[in-house]
């Protein structure tokens, strides 16, 4: 199923017509939790799509070198979240010693994103969808970018609604989950556009 | 101890319910209750891995070293889930293939993993396992009446039976992505605003 | 000395790491294998039960009465294109295996043919990852049932005003799913023809 795809067509597929957050909900936890300003979101959003972009390179040579020689398919589950974890432990550790600043920006989103669903939901997916080596790589990438994108614009509107008066009851998440409603239909006009998913 | 028992499982069904009070597990909230029969299948699958993960953390608390624990605990939970994807596999094929998507959904999802962190590691496995068990039925209700509003809405059907003639116009939105992030806030804005009067009261 | 007992908790990390990684790992394989007779029979039932609905033939109720049934009357053979094909004894019936592109991955399907007169005897999905609710409703029985008795090339209509014989319900708002489908059927209409051609020449 994989060759009539091309490279760029994951990608921005990635991001627009099948937003990872929008369209699969992957990634909602962290989403709802950090977007409450635009810095902590840009900060956020740039460590997923590092890691991201590493992981889904990783865990494919992984799999396709590893898991699927020796007939352990089934442990790729367990594997994969090691990697995801292991990585993301690595990184923090050097960009500790590296740099203090890079450490200030983006090292305390490091462990949020051991638990960020979409991580591993790339994994899986490019996968269950038979991607190639390259094919993969922009699939985690677009996703990166489009789970930033989807962030950024979600902080945007949550600082404008800072001051802005809210049911009672919707404040907070209520009013996050609606937004993020209206955005993922917003979303679902890039169908159209696209013509490919 | 039993009073104990009894004041979790009492909070982790209503006021700290984990998805409309600490907003976890969202993901998987949202992706599978299109479909009620869906949604059965993932939760029941989710009960067991949060309990057995919750009572493996706890008895593992004091020998797991404080920087790698969430590795060591995301490990343990995908241990729980392939178990019970291989076990269904060999003795329920049929309810497997059903779950077979959903497998890797339970393992990203936060309850299981916050649940972990925030009672797990400082508590015994007993009460471990009580919370567990009710914070996944605390989840898995949660998660049955959005799915039975979706597919009625949806598609028309209650357990795939057609229950709104077809006077019923389908509104496809409540199936797709953007339904699903609706029917969660306006769950959430009834539930704070009926039933929990007083937000402050809560913390 | 704070050196060093930092370099200690971090050989202790990983040896914790490792072991208990480990541990599971072994608890994890140990049940793999235990089950994997029963995981690879139950598999290969579920293809049975389904090429014999795709087939529009009566399923045995008991599995051993099914592999008696097929070891009898069913031949496996790699056809055309060396797609999978499944004959009976003393029937025209054929019974393909085809893979088609869906929105979320590979639908794999069994497709039923009476060569003969060139007419669908039904499709059965064997793997699909559609989303639920929406494209996954391709396995519901309506979707399934469809198709039996007619003739393609196919074309799709909305929801519930399919009447000519090469004409089938789309799904609502799975567009892409419903396309993937067309797209599997027409494929195996035309293997069909050409199988049936190759027949009468024979």
């Amino acid at each position: 199923m994989s060759e009539g795809i091309g490279v760029f067509g994951i990608f921005f597929a990635a991001i627009f017509t099948s937003n990872i957050l929008l369209t699969l909900y992957l990634g909602t936890c962290s989403f709802l939790a950090v977007s409450r300003q635009v810095k902590t979101a840009v900060g956020l959003g740039f460590a997923v799509i590092f890691v991201m972009t590493a992981t889904s390179a990783l865990n494919w040579l992984i799999y396709n070198f590893l898991l699927k020689p020796f007939d352990l398919d089934y442990l790729k589950y367990i594997v994969f979240i090691i990697v995801i974890a292991a990585f993301v432990q690595i990184v923090e550790m050097v960009i500790e010693r590296v740099s203090e600043t890079l450490y200030t920006a983006l090292g305390i989103f490091l462990p949020l994103i051991t638990v960020n669903c979409a991580i591993l939901g790339v994994s899986l997916f490019m996968i269950i969808r038979n991607y190639t080596f390259s094919q993969s790589v922009s699939f985690g990438l677009g996703s990166g970018v489009g789970w930033m994108i989807a962030i950024i614009a979600m902080a945007g509107i949550r600082e404008k609604l800072a001051n802005a008066r809210i049911p009672k009851g919707l404040e907070g998440a209520g009013i996050t989950l609606i937004i993020a409603g209206i955005m993922a239909m917003a979303f679902m006009g890039f169908t159209g556009m696209m013509g490919l998913s | 101890m039993n009073n104990k028992i009894n004041k979790i499982t009492l909070a982790n069904l209503g006021r700290d319910n984990p998805v409309f009070v600490q907003i976890l597990g969202i993901c998987s909230t949202l992706a599978v209750t299109n479909v009620l029969k869906n949604t059965v299948v993932m939760s029941i699958g989710l009960v067991f891995v949060t309990a057995l993960s919750n009572v493996t953390v706890s008895i593992l608390r004091k020998q797991i070293p404080t920087r790698i624990r969430m590795m060591v605990t995301t490990m343990i939970i995908a241990s729980y889930v392939i178990l019970v994807d291989i076990v269904l596999k060999a003795y329920l094929p049929d309810v497997s293939r059903q779950l077979g998507p959903y497998v890797g959904l339970i393992i990203t999802n936060c309850i299981i993993m916050g649940r972990a962190e925030a009672f797990a590691l400082n508590n015994k496995p007993f009460i471990s396992f009580v919370d567990g068990m009710s914070s996944g039925i605390g989840y898995t209700y949660v998660l049955l009446i959005i799915a039975f509003f979706r597919e009625l809405m949806g598609s028309g059907t209650v357990w795939g039976f057609t229950v709104l003639g077809s006077w019923w116009v389908k509104w496809s939105i409540m199936v797709m992505a953007p339904g699903a992030f609706f029917m969660l806030a306006v769950f959430i804005w009834i539930v704070k605003g009926v039933i929990i009067k007083d937000p402050e009261e809560v913390k | 000395m704070a050196k060093k007992n930092k370099t200690a908790a971090r050989i202790k990390m990983v040896v914790f790491m490792f072991s208990i990684t480990f541990v599971f790992v072994v608890l994890l394989s140990f049940v793999h294998l235990y089950t994997k007779s029963r995981v690879t029979r139950n598999e290969k039932l579920f293809l049975k039960r389904s090429v014999l609905y795709t087939a529009d033939m009566q399923i045995p109720n008991s599995d051993e009465d099914l592999d008696i049934f097929f070891s009898e009357n069913v031949t496996e053979t790699a056809g055309i294109n060396s797609i999978p094909e499944y004959r009976f004894k003393n029937s025209s019936i054929v019974i393909y295996t085809i893979d088609g592109a869906g929105l979320w991955g590979v639908i794999r399907a069994h497709v039923g043919f009476d060569s003969k007169t060139g007419k669908m005897t039904g499709i059965d999905f064997i793997k699909q990852s559609e989303t639920p609710g929406l494209g996954a409703r391709i396995a519901e029985d309506w979707f399934r049932e469809q198709f039996r008795g007619k003739k393609g090339p196919f074309t799709y209509v909305p929801e519930g005003e399919n009447d000519t014989e090469s004409q089938f319900d789309a799904i609502t708002g799975a567009t892409v799913t419903t396309k993937a489908i067309k797209d599997i059927v027409n494929k195996v209409t035309a293997i069909n023809n050409a199988e049936w051609k190759r027949v009468n020449n024979e």
